[in-house]
């Protein structure tokens, strides 16, 4: 018990660190800047370098994001989540942006990570990750991923990692639209469930 | 809507997986505000962000960092320079007609300017130069005082001689510290040239105790002697006040304006 209390102040402690110095770049602080940059990029470079699957394209995009928080670190909204999922956002948006732009795929809206929809705030509190907690789980995910069935985790990677819709997933493997739907539900929600054992 | 179709809708609106009508139907029940369905929302997001995570995790080369900053640091000259054209523009330099016009009326400024510094200065100079002269003044005050203070004082009064009947003077001395207050009365304007000098006479020999001049329009002049020019004041027999060159003699050449015999 006490265990789980020192978790969730730490947690909370590193959660507020992170919007300082958001805070901090807001005033043109380099420093901030560079500490941001040290906790995030690799996590970042790791997530578009899988999306975009080239080691120059991937370095572009992390500059671009990291010149963005410098531009507009004042839109970032700590009552709608973390730092970790500002920044996640930012980086996938735009590295699947990148491949789309090279790619015959149609658009598709990306709107549940822009925090576009009219949520109450408080959800947020407490649940939110932060670069120390991203970091540590990151093995936990890769085992928790492999443990989803093969079909249901080619649907969810298919998506997530590189930027197709269902339909076109549909068509790639040549299935119903209805069974890629199912794969991806059944996935998620057998991830949540082994995230859960796990975390 | 009911919780079993959100759970099923939710991880699809996660994977950005929903049709249009779904996906208002999942914003309707959301913005609903009920917290059973908020939670689950709330417990997929999460299990969405941990996907990034599932990525091999590869340290950015060194050079992107490197780059970030640099290109921070070019952006914030360019404005630096952007500030500076846009002041000049304001001003309206980049018209030679207006920039000649503009330089005119700052050097007449600087001119003017300078002038009055200059002024002001020298009014600082005088000023500084009145107050060295006060204390100058006070510090001659002190050490008259201080003869005036001492225990036992001798006087001895001179009298103006024939050449300048109307003049008289006094010697205050101290006769322990063998110091000395001269006043002086009603004596003429010395002349560039000249300068009055005093005589201590012992042995019926004059002896030469310094030179002094007199302003215009300063009825009273004191001077203080620092120290008596003989070994011993007791012999001394008389002062004397002669008018000689500028910078004094050995021996008395001029005309003498005040005589007064000592008795000490």
């Amino acid at each position: 018990m006490f265990l789980i209390f020192l978790a969730a102040l730490l947690k909370k402690a590193n959660t507020e660190e992170e919007i300082k110095l958001l805070e901090r770049i807001v005033l043109k602080d380099q420093r901030a800047l560079e500490k941001l940059y040290d906790l995030y990029s690799k996590i970042i470079f790791s997530m578009v370098l899988r999306i975009v699957k080239n080691r120059e394209d991937a370095e572009e995009i992390l500059q671009n994001i990291f010149m963005q928080v410098w531009d507009k670190a004042g839109n970032f909204n700590s009552n709608k989540g973390s730092v970790y999922a500002w920044l996640i956002t930012l980086a996938r948006n735009k590295a699947i942006d990148k491949i789309r732009s090279s790619d015959f795929r149609n658009k598709f809206n990306l709107s549940a990570f822009d925090n576009e929809l009219k949520i109450p705030e408080d959800i947020y509190s407490g649940i939110e990750i932060d670069a120390a907690i991203a970091q540590e789980r990151s093995e936990y995910v890769k085992k928790a991923l492999e443990q989803i069935p093969g079909k249901q985790r080619e649907a969810i990677e298919m998506i997530f990692f590189e930027g197709y819709t269902q339909n076109e997933i549909s068509e790639k493997l040549k299935l119903p639209l209805g069974t890629v739907k199912t794969r991806c539900r059944q996935g998620m929600m057998k991830l949540q469930n082994l995230l859960n054992d796990y975390l | 809507m009911n919780k079993e179709k959100f759970i099923k809708l939710c991880p699809l609106y996660f994977l950005d997986a929903l049709e249009e009508k779904e996906l208002d139907e999942f914003k309707k029940a959301l913005e609903s505000g009920d917290k059973e369905l908020l939670k689950i929302y709330s417990d997929f997001r999460q299990t969405t962000f941990h996907l990034p995570l599932a990525a091999e995790q590869v340290e950015p080369p060194l050079r992107v960092k490197q780059n970030i900053f640099n290109a921070i640091k070019a952006a914030q000259q360019t404005e630096k320079y952007n500030a500076i054209d846009k002041l000049i523009t304001l001003l309206g330099l980049k018209n030679p007609t207006f920039a000649f016009a503009l330089s005119i009326i700052m050097l007449v400024g600087l001119t003017v300017l300078t002038f009055f510094v200059i002024q002001k200065d020298s009014t600082i100079n005088s000023q500084q130069n009145i107050i060295v002269q006060l204390k100058d003044k006070v510090q001659k005050d002190a050490e008259l005082l201080k003869i005036l203070s001492a225990k036992k004082i001798d006087v001895v009064i001179m009298n103006g001689l024939e050449v300048n009947p109307a003049g008289y003077g006094k010697m205050v001395i101290d006769p322990v510290k063998k110091q000395a207050i001269l006043q002086v009365s009603n004596l003429p304007e010395t002349t560039s040239d000249k300068d009055y000098q005093l005589w201590v006479i012992k042995d019926n020999k004059p002896i030469s105790n310094g030179v002094f001049t007199i302003s215009k329009n300063k009825e009273n002049n004191f001077f203080m002697i620092t120290n008596i020019a003989v070994q011993d004041i007791n012999n001394i027999k008389a002062f004397a006040i002669t008018l000689e060159p500028k910078g004094g003699v050995p021996q008395p050449t001029g005309k003498m304006y005040l005589a007064g015999n000592a008795s000490l």
